[in-house]
């Protein structure tokens, strides 16, 4: 059962989706339902005995694309709608161990043109308004399933915090004429102490406004809203600058490092945002090797974050992590 | 630095339980399953991404 229920005193959806209590939970690696099928092994979600990248609908979907009938009913002061939208996971390799840190930049290549391809898909469906591309790494993070993957989620609407940056982004339009993420863009390089990382088409900064220790946005140099507005060079670029954030992370701590992360694009809702900035951005719980930053009280109940940490500083640690990306295939033909 | 993967083919398959899934694969497109235990739904061949 599963229905949208609109909370008033804050103007937001909730999902309820209770056939999600029954997802399968961290399972033994031999049992993994990402994995292939192997010949003479248990039929896992993949009914094949190899793949490069797979896309499918969540078994456990918390917006169907033909939602149940609500339990509830709607009212005035509490509108119910049917959870319609579509949730998928993106299979990153057959490889169990694997993460993106640790596929070749030429998988995360791969795996953006597949993104950009459900974007497209999805943001033409006709119930769609908003298309999330995301991925939850680590036990620390909640994620039930080790094998790499990321999820999208196709929403019916578009979601509060991305709505929060949409007014942001047209009120500074309106004041100034210019894009506020070029201009936060201007300002970092002129800085250059946040500035964790950067190649022709794209920048990894640790935000002057970082909520967590380690948060790291990657900005797009050019403006443009979506996926689907890149160049195949801006695709190269993108996929080199996930790896050299994604090693760096890893390198870190010395450890395969958990994060949240999510991405940023324009609405598909036929209208125009053209003032605002693609983007992605990290959300890695740890604030050191062994301690987690936890959302409490006033993160939670107040929307205020405390950040232990200065971001000058971190970004100076990340900065002493970040790698050359050498082009890498996962077929050892292609590396020559 | 070696040449990205140019082309991206996509393979539609549907689930016992009704669900899609999809095979993304990237040229060259020999290296496409052809031992794919189901057939697209709708029968026809795979196809490019690109040109859907």
């Amino acid at each position: 059962m599963s229905e949208l229920r609109w909370n008033p005193l804050l103007g937001e959806w909730v999902a309820t989706a209770t056939g999600r209590q029954d997802r399968t939970f961290l399972p033994p690696d031999d049992y993994c339902p990402l994995c292939p099928t192997r010949p003479g092994g248990f039929p896992t979600e993949v009914p094949e005995g190899d793949y490069d990248i797979v896309v499918f609908e969540n078994r456990f979907p918390s917006l169907k694309s033909l939602p149940d009938i609500p339990v509830v009913e709607s009212s005035e002061l509490y509108p119910v709608l049917p959870s319609q939208g579509v949730c998928e996971v993106v299979l990153y390799s057959p490889n169990h161990s694997s993460s993106l840190a640790l596929e070749p930049v030429e998988q995360i290549y791969k795996l953006i043109r597949v993104w950009t391809d459900r974007f497209r898909e999805l943001g033409a469906l006709d119930f769609v308004k908003y298309v999330f591309i995301f991925e939850n790494k680590g036990e620390a993070i909640g994620v039930t399933l080790h094998h790499p993957h990321g999820q999208i989620y196709a929403y019916p609407f578009i979601p509060p915090r991305i709505e929060t940056e949409l007014k942001q982004f047209a009120a500074y339009r309106q004041r100034s004429e210019k894009c506020l993420l070029c201009d936060v863009l201007s300002e970092e390089f002129k800085a250059r102490r946040r500035i964790v990382a950067e190649n022709d088409s794209f920048a990894a900064v640790l935000p002057f406004f970082a909520r967590w220790p380690y948060e790291t946005h990657i900005y797009s140099k050019r403006h443009f809203q979506a996926l689907t507005d890149m160049s195949e060079v801006e695709t190269k670029d993108l996929a080199s600058i996930l790896k050299t954030v994604l090693v760096a992370f890893d390198e870190l701590f010395q450890m395969s490092f958990p994060y949240m992360m999510v991405m940023h694009q324009g609405p598909v809702d036929g209208l125009s945002y053209d003032f605002y900035h693609f983007h992605v951005e990290f959300y890695p719980p740890l604030r050191s090797a062994n301690r987690l930053k936890y959302l409490a009280g006033s993160e939670t109940g107040a929307g205020m974050f405390i950040n232990d940490t200065l971001p000058e500083e971190k970004a100076s640690e990340l900065r002493e992590h970040v790698r050359e990306v050498v082009w890498q295939s996962r077929d050892p033909e292609r590396n020559g | 630095m070696i040449k990205a993967p140019k082309k991206l083919i996509k393979e539609q398959i549907e689930l016992a339980d009704g669900r899609y899934l999809i095979f993304y694969t990237f040229a060259p497109a020999d290296r496409l399953a052809s031992s794919r235990r189901a057939d697209p739904p709708d029968g026809k061949e795979p196809k490019s991404a690109e040109e859907n």
